[in-house]
């Protein structure tokens, strides 16, 4: 009898251990602890991230908990990049959003309109914020005149490296100025034994953010891009022009320009191709400057800086995208004590010189406002030779961060079939605009 | 007798109930919200619109949505042949009287299951790299260069690739499914078939594999299951590309909740993906069984 109470307890006891473990992590949010308000904020700046912020941010933080003990605490919650946005799309379907998060221009304009983010227009202004800014750094993340996100760094994107010593191991003299004769200097650094241009395609972003934002628009220009952003319907994706960017991408795909491994390798090792010496080119972004210079001192001392080159066209002129792509994000269920605890940080701990200083001298990347002092002798040399390349080009926008998310979907996927030759440039186009209408 | 049968029962339920409760709240109740969703234009937030069955219709004229699907059956059709088939045949070679150490091979030849597809992804992505993958650095060895393909860039050759990883992961695990079903299958027939003059394949294909019939319906509705709710291994190892030549009807469904926020939709999807996945074990059942089942 003992023996059989016994069996049941052990029975009764795993069940409950069972359910208890199936029910384990439902459960798992910030309190307010006693009468410290809490903001929970998160992000991808972690410990050994490409992006490297971690230590500027962390020190953001510490300063402002220490400073406010007892009274604001600021969490912050870091998490990979690669896991990042799907796990804010996750918590943003169960409107689980978090207090204080980073968010690419895309979302904040989706999230924002959805309701689910503070509208920072009134804040901002409030706190000074807007007079701080460079001009026009809101745009990425403002819709319909409202505000959803702050940036914190403006960078510029979809610039080439390029190796000297395999061009003129190839023979070629000049930076190639269209894309015929990219893809005739194409045949000389594959017949050298180099990958021509480098590319990690696997996460999607990369051909679109660092290749085609800024390949395009040699060829449609910023009005253009600007009409499709503000679907006005004038500019159309089925537009003469845009085609024949796309017709023109597509030649550099079939040709074998790219590594042919694009699709199943992803951006850091697109870099790691051309930091080895085997590419000759890369088509890069700023803070990969940083890593190229400290991963790769003898490959950095031999790159140069270029721009797509287009048709060859007389108003074909060189562009390099400018984009905060990241911005700062209030949940719109804060509690008024927990706006002013996340306002409190963004303007005094934030959108600060010693942040911009430090942003700039450790991490060369440009903050989202001006910085009157700092060192300039720590700007590594791939980001002077970019500063100085950049003056004669205009600078675009981001698609990856401008465009909705219906016509990014199919977008992304479709320019990795462009480049197969899978799909044309007009079913391309047409799909593309198809998507676009959905969201008019 | 009656009364001692039915505390027996009610017992037995009240220790199936904690069990059967984490089955309901884990399984069936999402399939319930999943479908609730699937009659909204819900995109994430508090805003829920209901717009009947829109998505069905729009899901119905989705290129996209089917051309995923048809990769699912192309998965299906070739892992039915190879997993079902390979393991058919070491299920045989155990039963072999010649085979020594039969429990370490099959240990061995299992160990792939037990492992995260994740991590087997990872893996085989490694393994198909044309510059310093293993098949390629073999390949170089014996001087064949031109043989080096781009396993995982090609749009033919992606899900052959793909399914020779998941045969060597699942191989295994229906061998040991169909070993067990061998075991059930009396000496006598076969021995009869041996006297009558049979060899080997001749009483394999006639005797053992009509036999086997029960287990091998078993086998297929877990490949198909397999097939239709595959996910990590194609998100590792190709992510869907290159293109979309290797997405699947799962990964599909979750680039529009997940990339496109598109909820609703992507519910109505996953929907269409649990009733073709059904039609689809129920016709393998029909045709396998001969229409008995």
């Amino acid at each position: 009898m003992k023996k059989c109470i016994f069996k049941k307890l052990i029975c009764v006891g795993m069940s409950l251990t069972m359910v208890g473990a199936a029910l384990v992590g439902c459960s798992a949010t910030a309190e307010v602890s006693g009468e410290v308000v809490e903001v929970v904020f998160s992000n991808f700046h972690e410990e050994g991230a490409s992006s490297n912020m971690y230590g500027i941010l962390n020190d953001a933080v510490t300063r402002f908990n220490e400073d406010f003990e007892g009274v604001y605490k600021i969490v912050n919650e870091q998490m990979p990049q690669e896991t990042y946005e799907t796990n804010i799309s996750t918590q943003a379907a169960a409107d689980e959003l978090p207090d204080m998060f980073i968010l690419k221009g895309t979302q904040s304009k989706e999230y924002g309109e959805m309701g689910m983010l503070m509208d920072l227009t009134e804040p901002i202004s409030e706190w000074g914020i807007d007079e701080v800014l460079r001009d026009g750094v809101l745009d990425e993340h403002s819709i319909n005149g409202s505000v959803y996100g702050i940036p914190y760094k403006t960078e510029s994107y979809g610039y080439l490296f390029y190796n000297t010593e395999i061009f003129a191991e190839a023979g070629i003299e000049e930076f190639p100025q269209t894309v015929d004769e990219l893809i005739a200097a194409s045949e000389k650094i594959t017949a050298a034994g180099y990958t021509t241009v480098a590319l990690g395609d696997k996460d999607l972003w990369p051909a679109d953010s660092l290749t085609f934002s800024s390949f395009v628009n040699k060829y449609v220009g910023n009005d253009w891009t600007q009409e499709i952003v503000d679907k006005t319907g004038e500019s159309k994706f089925t537009d003469e022009e845009f085609i024949a960017a796309l017709t023109d991408f597509q030649k550099l795909g079939t040709s074998g320009v790219f590594n042919s491994n694009y699709s199943s390798i992803d951006n850091d090792e697109a870099l790691q191709l051309y930091m080895n010496g085997e590419a000759a080119i890369k088509s890069a972004g700023e803070w990969e400057n940083t890593t190229l210079n400290n991963t790769a001192p003898e490959i950095a001392e031999v790159t140069e800086i270029a721009f797509w080159p287009g048709s060859g066209t007389d108003n074909a002129i060189d562009s390099v995208e400018q984009s905060s792509a990241w911005g700062m994000a209030l949940n719109s269920n804060l509690t008024d004590e927990q706006k002013e605890c996340a306002m409190e940080f963004l303007t005094n701990y934030v959108i600060t010189d010693e942040w911009g200083q430090a942003s700039l001298e450790e991490n060369n990347v440009t903050p989202a406002w001006e910085v009157t002092e700092y060192d300039e002798s720590t700007l590594n040399p791939i980001s002077a030779k970019l500063i100085a390349a950049s003056e004669e080009a205009v600078g675009c926008a981001n698609w990856d961060v401008v465009l909705t998310v219906s016509v990014k979907t199919v977008y992304q996927r479709g320019l990795q079939e462009l480049l197969l030759g899978q799909t044309t440039p007009e079913e391309l186009g047409a799909d593309m605009q198809e998507a676009f209408e959905l969201d008019l | 007798m009656n009364k001692k049968i039915e505390i027996k029962t009610s017992t037995a339920y009240k220790y199936i109930m904690p069990s059967f409760i984490v089955f309901c709240i884990a399984l069936i109740m999402p399939i319930f919200i999943a479908l609730g969703i699937s009659f909204t234009s819900w995109r994430g937030g508090p805003v829920i619109e209901w717009n009947g069955i829109d998505n069905y219709i729009s899901i119905l004229k989705d290129d996209s949505f089917w051309e995923a699907f048809l990769h699912n059956l192309q998965f299906i059709v070739t892992l039915m042949i190879s997993q079902i088939g390979c393991a058919f045949a070491l299920a045989l070679i155990y039963q072999s009287k010649f085979i020594k150490l039969k429990e370490v091979h099959r240990r061995i030849v299992f160990l792939p299951a037990i492992l995260a597809p994740l991590v087997v992804g990872a893996v085989w992505q490694l393994v198909y790299r044309t510059d310093i993958g293993f098949i390629a650095g073999i390949l170089e060895k014996i001087g064949k260069e031109e043989w080096i393909l781009p396993w995982l860039d090609d749009v033919n050759l992606v899900i052959p690739a793909i399914c020779i990883t998941l045969t060597w992961q699942y191989v295994g695990q229906y061998s040991i499914i169909l070993t067990a079903g061998m075991q059930n299958i009396g000496p006598e027939l076969s021995e009869a078939a041996q006297i009558d003059g049979a060899n080997a394949f001749q009483r394999a294909m006639h005797i053992t594999f009509p036999l086997l019939k029960p287990t091998i319906i078993v086998c297929s509705t877990m490949c198909i299951a397999g097939c239709m709710k595959m996910f990590d291994i194609i998100i590792s190892m190709s992510g869907g590309g290159p293109g979309s030549a290797s997405v699947v009807t799962a990964v599909y469904a979750y680039e529009l909740a997940f990339v496109s926020q598109r909820l609703g939709y992507a519910s109505a999807a996953a929907i269409c993906m649990v009733i073709l996945s059904l039609t689809m074990i129920i016709i393998s059942r029909k045709l396998l069984s001969g229409g008995d089942d």
